[in-house]
Parts: C-alpha cells; structure tokens; sequence
C-alpha cells in the first residue's frame, strides 16, 4: 500500500517537473543598447551657435527610406521623417563599416530642395549587453575620414567649416559626435 | 450492522497485527546504490538539441544519513531570442541525504533532504546572435558567430528534496527536485553562463532549479540491526 503511494508520488512529480517552463525575457526600457549617431547642426557664419535645419530628411543612400524623427507620427506621415531640430540622431548599420546617406534639406521644396551625400567610416565592436538584450555594437568614427561630405558643387553643408569629429567613440546617445556646419 | 463488526474486527486484527511487527526487528541493510537519471537519458533521445548522461550514487553511512553525488556531461543547444549558443560541460555533485521516511516492517524508501556542493567545467560555443538596434532601420542584423569561450568552471550549493521508492528487490524508482545557489562563477570575455551543466539555466540573481528522475539497484554490503 504504502510503496504503491510513494511510486504514485514519485509518478507525479516527474509529470509536474515536465510541464514546468522558462519565462521570457524582455529587454528593458533603458537599457543602452546599439547607439545611434548624435549630430548638431552649427552655424558656419558662427561657427558656436547652433542652427536649425529647414525639413532636413535622411535616407540611406540610394534607398529613400526615411530614418524616423518623430515616432509619435504615423508611418504614412511625411512629416514623421522631417526634422526641423538642431540636433538629430540616426542609426549605423551594424553589419558593415561604411554608412552613407543621403541628407536632403528642405525636403519636398521644389526649389530648394538639397541633396548633400554624407559618408561615416567607423570600426565596429559587439558588445554583450544581456540575455534578454543580446548584443549591441558600439562604433569608433575613423580619425581621418570618420566623416565625408560628397562635394556636388551646390553643398548645402559648408565647405569652408568642415564638419568636425566631437566624440569618435560612439557609445551611447548622450554626447554629441559630430557637428555640422552650414 | 454485521458489515461494522466485521471492519471492525478487521481493523482490531491489523493493530494486532501490527503490534506483533515491532516486537520483531528488521535488520537494516547496508551498501552502495548506483543509478542513472532517466530524464537526462530520455531527453537525450527525444530533444536533437541535447545530450546528457547524469550517474547518482548513494552510501548509507547510518541509519538515516547517505552520502550522495551525482556525475555528469551535457552538451545543450540554447536558442534564445536573441542569440544561439552550445554548452559542453562536465559536472560533478557531492554530499548527503537524510532520510525523514519511518519505514514499515523490512521497507526500504526514502523521502528525504540533502545538500551538495556541486562544481562544473565547461565552455560555450556562440553559433549566432543579433544585434538590439531599437531603431531596427536596417532590419534585425543576426551574426554567425562561432566564438569559443573555453575554460570556465562554476561552483553551486544545492538543496535537495526527493523519493526513493523500491520497486521490487534491489530496484528503486527516485525522483528529486534540487533549488541551487551559485556561489562562484567564471564568466567568459564578452559572453555569459547563461547555462550551466549541472546547474542547468541561470537567471539574474544566483538562484537555479533542477531535477532528476533515477533508476537505481541496490548493492548490499552488510546488516545491522539498527
């Protein structure tokens, strides 16, 4: 009798250990993960004063898919991959050590719409953030040519005040690490 | 009313029965008990992504204390959301149980606790992992890896719960469930134990869980009377 109940407790037991399960991860709000490049917009007749942008969109090159400027706008939103700001913050790719783009001034103005092509070289480095995060890779902007603006003759970004490297070592998005002048 | 008396002279008999039991002493046995985990065998054939051997062995000292251990090797594959890897380690388990089970006449089970001190080597393989870019522009970035990180070790205590019933001579059936608390842990450059052999998952803090479930055979050595 008593044997019998102790193979029962035996039996059950395994079944419970069986249907038990892991929960799932998320990865939390706040977590620095792969950071995005922060750039300011400066003045090039004064060269400390920060400068707005006039519908500044960025696109990868060739590829005209906007990087979003204000998520709370909906995907179909002209207005979402518009900037009007001083500062803006745009994504590296992860996979490949050149990231070029196409910074279009006054988008969408038939006149003075400006195209500027924009080329960062970097380094990359994976870093292990968790397991509910995974990855993320932090970059360091090439010394001599971290930054490169394409000269097509009518640049809206100024020639005579090249833009400047502020922070090489992009880790996080709390630190501005490039200015631009125009 | 004839069905009462009759239960009743029954159950009178049983106490009887009993009664004459204690006066009669069993002789305890004494000897080594070697068995294998089922669960680890058995997952090993069902889950392609897991391979594992785990032997338990038991020493009755006295009476109610055995000295316990388990030894082990797994090779896992973890695929997680956000990376791929393999773990490949040995892993070895040392201490006692305490049987809290008042066995009847010549029974021989066990519903005991125990502890251990376990210790483990491994190393892990990292097949793939993404990259987290909340901006997701490019699309998810997912790596083929490959990286190796070899000689890391892990220490644990366990606290351990379980039944050992005898199925028939010599034969016992065991099931245990083990809460472990992870008291060192030699991290991999850039990488973490996310799992352990032995351990089994690692979480946040340092606690953990396992199970077993044995089949073992009984070796007699000696008897005694208590």
């Amino acid at each position: 009798m008593m044997k019998n109940n102790i193979i029962l407790i035996v039996l059950f037991s395994f079944t419970i250990s069986f249907s038990s399960c892991e929960k799932d991860d998320i990865c939390a709000e706040g977590t620095i993960t792969t950071p995005r490049l922060v750039i300011e917009f400066y003045d090039a007749t004064d060269t400390s004063t920060l400068k707005n942008v006039t519908n500044l969109r960025v696109e990868e090159a060739g590829t005209g898919i906007g990087v979003v400027f204000n998520t709370s706008l909906a995907t179909d939103n002209e207005a979402r991959y518009l900037t009007n700001a001083s500062k803006i913050e745009i994504p590296l790719k992860t996979f490949d050590d050149v990231s070029q783009f196409d910074f279009k001034f006054d988008y969408g103005n038939s006149t003075n719409e400006n195209n500027d092509v924009i080329t960062f070289n970097y380094t990359r480095e994976d870093i292990y953030i968790s397991r509910a995060c995974g990855y993320k890779t932090n970059f360091t902007l090439d010394a001599t040519n971290g930054i490169q603006v394409t000269n097509d003759g009518s640049n809206w970004i100024s020639s005579t005040v090249q833009p400047t490297i502020e922070q090489a070592i992009i880790t996080n998005e709390n630190e501005v690490h490039v200015k631009i002048y125009f | 009313m004839l069905k009462y008396i009759f239960s009743l002279s029954f159950l009178v008999i049983s106490f009887l029965g009993n009664a004459q039991d204690s006066t009669k002493v069993y002789p305890q046995r004494y000897g080594v008990r070697v068995g294998i985990d089922l669960h680890r065998l058995t997952k090993s054939f069902y889950d392609d992504k897991y391979k594992g051997l785990e032997i338990v062995g038991d020493y009755r000292l006295t009476k109610k204390f055995y000295i316990a251990g388990e030894i082990g090797n797994e090779e896992k594959e973890v695929d997680d959301d956000r990376f791929n890897f393999t773990t490949k380690g040995t892993y070895f388990k040392i201490g006692f149980d305490y049987n809290a089970f008042e066995n009847w006449l010549d029974m021989e089970n066990m519903i005991y606790a125990g502890m251990r001190v376990g210790v483990s080597s491994f190393s892990h393989t990292l097949n793939s992992y993404t990259i987290y870019d909340p901006t997701n522009y490019y699309g998810e970035n997912t790596i083929s890896s490959g990286d190796e990180f070899d000689g890391l070790n892990a220490a644990w205590l366990e606290v351990v719960g379980g039944l050992k019933a005898e199925l028939f001579n010599n034969v016992y059936l065991g099931v245990s469930v083990r809460l472990n608390y992870l008291v060192s842990n030699k991290q991999p450059d850039n990488f973490d134990n996310l799992y352990i052999p032995g351990f089994n998952r690692t979480y946040d803090g340092k606690f953990g869980a396992g199970f077993n479930y044995t089949l073992s055979y009984f070796i007699p050595i000696y008897k005694k009377n208590k």
